[in-house]
């Protein structure tokens, strides 16, 4: 088994999640296939005017991507399969599921990741619209920036995050995906049930991988909606409710000295744990403000989120059996505090609209969406607030706003495991091996009798592991193992040949009866004691066979000299035999299966 | 090692549906049912018989390790706060998300109806039902879930009502399915039933539609609409009798639908709060849905009626045409029953009933010929003028349905339950003779017996393991990846047991080389009568053999040669 690491998380944390190939076996798997959007800080967000806004050195121009690794190791080896273990880690996955040599790879993905997953790419995709509308669709060839000084800007910022470039190489840019690719790459999903156990008949190997990976979504990995996860200790969730409790009075603030808020978030479990606790504040409070989100998406994803109880926390899921609702968004709007629309040009926006108001919209990037353009129009608004994500590099993020008056808050949230837990998660799982990223290697000392060897992987390389298991676990059905003819080789052992079907169901092994014996015109013993050519004539005798040997008279010749036997009865047949091999002539099926018999009795074969 | 069955209702009936299945020293219990025909200890199944299957068991949650529930239809959970409450059932119960939602529901609107309403001595209180659903443990579908360290169920999409799941459960090799209630074709709101193919000992189906063969949905349900309109057109009132969810949802949206296309302004009434709180629920499990409306619940829910609204008990003598929907089905009491008695004289008037009521009902009665009085107590004789629909559009499956079903899991064994006598003597016929198994339907109180077949746990090379999977792979890998079983090879091998170690499979050469032993070639020939003579003439070998020799010096040395020889072989 070989593991690469294609893209680490560090600096992309929740966005984009980190992605590895794993070779067993001669299968490709690839685990998870993030997007990364770094590349569109170094863009201009689509100006108002033509020379409106200074926006420095940022390039004018419909933004390229970075190309996932994954690409170039698909497009190397081919991939098997793709196993996605959140929304975010399938972002990338269009750009693969175009190529041509994608056609057979089998693509993994729970409801839920699936199900937001493709919201989550339609809206980048219709935000990018924007820069298609304002300059023009793609011409063949590539564009016009390329050539310019701007590119240095672009490597340098695609080098920060770890691409390296020969030179001017710019084939891991790409243009965006479309909505037809979007499609195209859901209907290759298969989808993946909570607890659901999948063997696609490929995966014969480790089959313990794959259930790990499936239930990862609501055990340890990043879950959505503010799911109490099972590692989570109280104070973990006290300090995710903590923090956000804190943004609520912020914006409280804000409000109250006539500001409006902007939130750019776009982790959904944040957007839904503040409209929860927001609806409380300002209730408390006695505020009307309106609340709006902004975004194509909106709405199916307020919807989405009341209709997946089987994902969820204990405590939400209480929700569902006692009739309630599973978020604060529906209560908020049935109420009309909460207003959706798809676009800032929607119709009936307008009509709602008032400042100061709380806005939720894409994109946490600031290059596009509706965000560019509020923040546009309150930068300069000192009573404002910018509700930003830690970890993007803000001020390269702020610099086509600058000056700017508004407040800005930044906020880090929990994404991931804590190092701490990670102990106590080994100890649940009981593994041999760790494979563990060399970066964070300080982060988790190896202690002394700990049942688990770590290995450590770095990203770009390619990590040998070693194969622990020798041999497997195989269920011999009864009626199989009634049909075996043993034969006892010595006073400890003993062996039969085997003819079976191996079936694969669930991960395990059967061998179960196979269907009627062909027709062989060739067999072979196996045997421990030599064959003695002078001994065939004996034993055919033995067993009742009528023969004999035109040429035994010649007593002299070695013993291992070629025999023929003719057999008369009971049927017609002619036998060679030889040390090392032995040939039945014979039209009878019985007869020669007879001699066989009685050949096998001579050296104790099987 | 055998599967015993022991069915404690439903078993050559219709209602209180409950199975208990031995396996493996494991005991099972499939669904916890009431008969609603019954007033008196016959409601429910004969628990004590399932204590005396374990008799060293002290108590019900030692005898049983699992009780899981198919769906919230009172004939398959009613019993269960008893069981749970009364008898003091303790072990972990399982059922679907959707049914432990919803199943308070119809519990309580039952409980009311016998208690509040027919009188009758409360068997279960309120407290009884929440305190018993908080003893349930939800599944989602596919969910595998380990009951104990032997034991593993799993959920599989049943159709019928929402999160109605068929139940696969499994110890050791032994395995089996209980499919509860299931319906083969998609309806307006839910999807066909969907499971894997896998290895069964044993499958317990219903067979409700034992005998019958179904045609198009469409005409029937445009059957059911013409009748509807017809009534309402001519000034009439339509009662319709259903339990507050499942087949209420499935009729307002064939209503909410036809009255929005043809623009019909009559009222359609539901007698209690508990749709608009149902639909609430409905939103929420939108995911157990069909596909259709799983795609564009976001753009229009079907679960927002437009035409349905609040029926006020004073709206019953309200004069004019209306269509009311009224708990419980069946018309077995409470409110459908007073309207009934109500509606009933009128020949404008119309009432619908489902395809199937259990005997003792109402809408039993009805159904048995055309009577002109009933009989609802010794002081009450109601005159029936109205006009009586039967609903001829089922949830369950119809006996193609079963049979597609058997069919396609190909269990060792069938039972049959949840139907009526001589129509699953019919289906026993047709299982046995056309598909080849074994089937039963025993009567409730009786314990069939299935033996299982069991595996030797053994050992297997990694060699032998690749060798066998990675040959003839290619081609046919979109057929074999509907099959519940994966790859499925011919695999050649040899088994070796050593004293005091587990017995191991290798391939030949690996026990060549283990063991020092050597291959003699052995080969077949017809044999020419001129061959024959030949061979007494002379002492030459017979034919350049076309047999490729292997030498092998000593068992050490595994040759390339052997493994080429090997490797053709395979491709006999």
């Amino acid at each position: 088994m070989k593991l690469t690491c294609l893209d680490t998380s560090d600096g992309g944390g929740y966005y984009m999640p980190a992605s590895h190939l794993l070779e067993l076996e001669g299968l490709r798997i690839l685990l998870d296939c993030p997007i990364d959007l770094s590349a569109l800080t170094v863009f201009s967000p689509v100006p108002l005017g033509a020379f409106s806004d200074d926006v420095g050195d940022l390039i004018r121009a419909v933004p390229y991507y970075r190309s996932p690794t994954a690409v170039a190791a698909a497009k190397a080896g081919g991939l098997d399969a793709v196993l996605v273990s959140s929304a975010t880690g399938l972002l990338g996955l269009p750009f693969l599921t175009r190529l041509p040599s994608f056609v057979n790879t089998k693509v993994y993905v729970t409801d839920v990741a699936a199900s937001m997953g493709r919201l989550m790419m339609t809206e980048l995709v219709e935000m990018h619209r924007e820069f298609v509308r304002c300059y023009g669709p793609d011409m063949d060839g590539s564009p016009v920036w390329i050539e310019g000084e701007k590119v240095k800007k672009l490597l340098s910022v695609l080098q920060k995050s770890g691409v390296e470039y020969d030179g001017d190489d710019l084939s891991a840019l790409l243009p965006l995906y479309s909505l037809a690719n979007i499609e195209e790459c859901m209907q290759k999903i298969q989808h993946v049930k909570y607890g659901e156990e999948n063997m696609g008949e490929h995966m014969v190997d480790e089959t313990n991988t794959f259930p790990f990976s499936d239930s990862v979504f609501r055990d340890v990995g990043i879950a959505e909606g503010g799911n109490i996860k099972y590692l989570c200790s109280n104070d973990d969730i006290t300090e995710e409710i903590e923090r956000i409790s804190f943004i609520c009075s912020c914006i409280n603030d804000a409000i109250n000295s006539g500001g409006s808020v902007l939130i750019p978030i776009g982790r959904f479990s944040v957007i839904l744990l503040l409209l929860e606790h927001m609806s409380e504040t300002l209730h408390s409070s006695n505020m009307k403000v309106p609340i709006f989100m902004i975004s194509e998406i909106a709405e199916e994803m307020m919807a989405f989120t009341n209709a997946l109880p089987e994902w969820l926390c204990k405590s939400r899921q209480e929700k569902l059996f006692s009739g309630e609702a599973l978020f604060g968004h529906v209560e908020l709007l049935k109420e009309g505090k909460l207003s959706l629309f798809p676009h800032l040009y929607s119709k009936g926006l307008l009509a709602a609209w008032k400042e100061p108001c709380i806005v939720f919209c894409p994109h946490w990037s600031l290059r596009h969406g509706p965000a560019v353009h509020l923040l546009r129009r309150w930068r300069a608004d000192k009573r404002c607030l910018l509700v930003l994500e830690q970890g993007v590099d803000a001020e390269l993020t702020l610099e086509p706003f600058m000056p700017l008056a508004i407040q800005v808050l930044g906020c880090s949230f929990l994404s991931g495991i804590k190092v701490g837990k990670i102990d106590s998660l080994l100890g649940l799982l009981k593994p041999k091996l760790v494979l563990f990223p060399e970066g964070l290697k300080s982060l988790c000392p190896v202690k002394e009798k700990q049942p688990w060897s770590f290995l450590y992987y770095s990203k770009g390389k390619t990590v040998e592991v070693p194969n622990i298991r020798e041999e497997f676990e195989v269920r011999l059905a009864t009626e199989l193992a009634f049909g075996l003819q043993p034969r006892q080789l010595d006073k400890t052992i003993a062996v039969a040949k085997l003819r079976a079907k191996l079936l694969v169901s669930n991960g395990q092994y059967m061998l179960a009866p196979a269907k009627s014996q062909p027709e062989q015109s060739e067999r072979h013993l196996l045997h421990r004691e030599t064959v003695d050519p002078s001994r065939a004539l004996s034993a055919l005798q033995e067993k009742g066979i009528v023969c004999s040997s035109p040429a035994d008279d010649d007593n002299s010749a070695p013993t291992d000299r070629e025999r023929t036997i003719s057999v008369t009865s009971p049927g017609e047949a002619l036998v060679k035999v030889a040390s090392e091999r032995t040939t039945i002539y014979c039209d009878d099926e019985k007869t020669a299966e007879h001699i066989y018999d009685a050949l096998r009795s001579i050296c104790n074969g099987i | 090692m055998a599967i015993e069955c022991l069915v404690l209702g439903a078993g050559q009936e219709v209602g209180k549906s409950c199975v208990v299945v031995t396996i493996g020293g494991k005991r099972v219990m499939f669904d916890c049912g009431m008969h609603m025909g019954y007033h008196d200890s016959r409601r429910y199944p004969d628990f004590a018989r399932a204590l005396a299957l374990a008799p060293s068991a002290a108590d019900y949650t030692a005898a049983i390790s699992c009780v899981v529930i198919t769906h919230f239809h009172l004939d398959h959970i009613g019993a269960l706060p008893y069981f749970t409450e009364v008898c003091g059932y303790h072990g972990p119960v399982y059922m679907t998300y959707p049914t432990k939602a919803l199943a308070p529901l119809m519990l309580e609107d039952y409980r009311k109806v016998m208690v509040d309403q027919r009188g009758e001595e409360e068997q279960y209180s309120y407290e009884d039902i929440l305190c018993c659903m908080k003893k349930v443990i939800p599944l989602d579908l596919k969910q595998t879930v380990q009951v104990d360290k032997d034991l593993v169920i799993r959920a599989y999409y049943a159709g019928h009502v929402l999160g109605a799941a068929m139940i696969y459960a499994k110890v050791g090799d032994a395995a089996m399915v209980y499919t509860g209630d299931y319906n083969m074709t998609p309806d307006r709101h839910l999807g066909a039933a969907q499971i894997d193919r896998m290895k069964l000992d044993l499958l317990i189906t219903e067979s409700t539609y034992a005998k019958t063969v179904r045609d198009s949905k469409h005409a029937r349900e445009r059957e059911f609409l013409k009748a509807v309109h017809k009534c309402v057109s001519g000034g009439g009132k339509v009662l319709i009798p259903t339990f507050a969810l499942g087949r209420a949802q499935e009729l307002c949206i064939l209503l909410d639908d036809y009255w929005e296309r043809m623009n019909l302004k009559i009222p359609i009434y539901f007698s209690a709060g508990l749709t608009i709180q149902a639909n609430m629920y409905y939103k929420m499990l939108i995911g157990w849905t069909s596909q259709k409306i799983k795609n564009s619940y976001t753009v229009h829910n079907p679960f927002d009626f437009k035409h349905v609204c609040h029926f006020e008990r004073s709206f019953i003598n309200n004069p004019g045409p209306c269509v009311l929907f009224a708990t419980p089905g069946m018309i077995s009491g409470g409110f459908s029953l007073e309207v009934f008695k109500k509606w009933a004289p009128s020949e404008k008037n119309l009432v619908t009933l489902p395809g199937y009521c259990v005997a003792g009902t109402i809408g039993h009665k009805l159904m048995s010929g055309k009577p002109t009085t009933i009989d609802i107590d010794k002081d009450t004789r109601i005159d029936v003028r109205c006009q009586i629909h039967q609903l001829s559009f089922s949830p369950h499956t119809d006996s193609k349905g079963i049979m597609d079903l058997t069919e396609y899991l190909s269990p060792n064994h069938v039972i049959l339950v949840h139907g009526e006598k001589p129509q699953m003597a019919f289906l026993k016929e047709r299982i046995e003779s056309e598909l080849g198994m074994q089937c039963y339907y025993p009567a409730n109180n009786e314990t069939v017996s299935i033996p299982t077949t069991q595996n030797l746990r053994i050992n297997a090379t990694e060699k032998f393991i690749t060798g066998c999977s990675s040959t003839p792979q290619t081609g046919n890998n979109a057929q074999k990846q509907n099959l519940g079983f994966g790859g499925c090879t011919e695999a050649r091998g040899i088994l070796l047991m050593e004293k005091s170690k587990t017995p191991k499979i290798l391939c030949e050469d690996e026990l060549l080389h283990l063991l020092g032993m050597e291959k003699h070639l052995v080969h077949f020939e017809p044999l020419p009568c001129s061959r024959m003579k030949e061979a007494e003439s002379t002492d030459e070998p017979l034919l350049s053999s076309r047999i490729e020799e292997v030498k092998q010096s000593d068992g050490s040395a595994v040759q390339q040669a052997s493994l080429a020889d090997l490797g053709c072989e395979r491709n006999e």
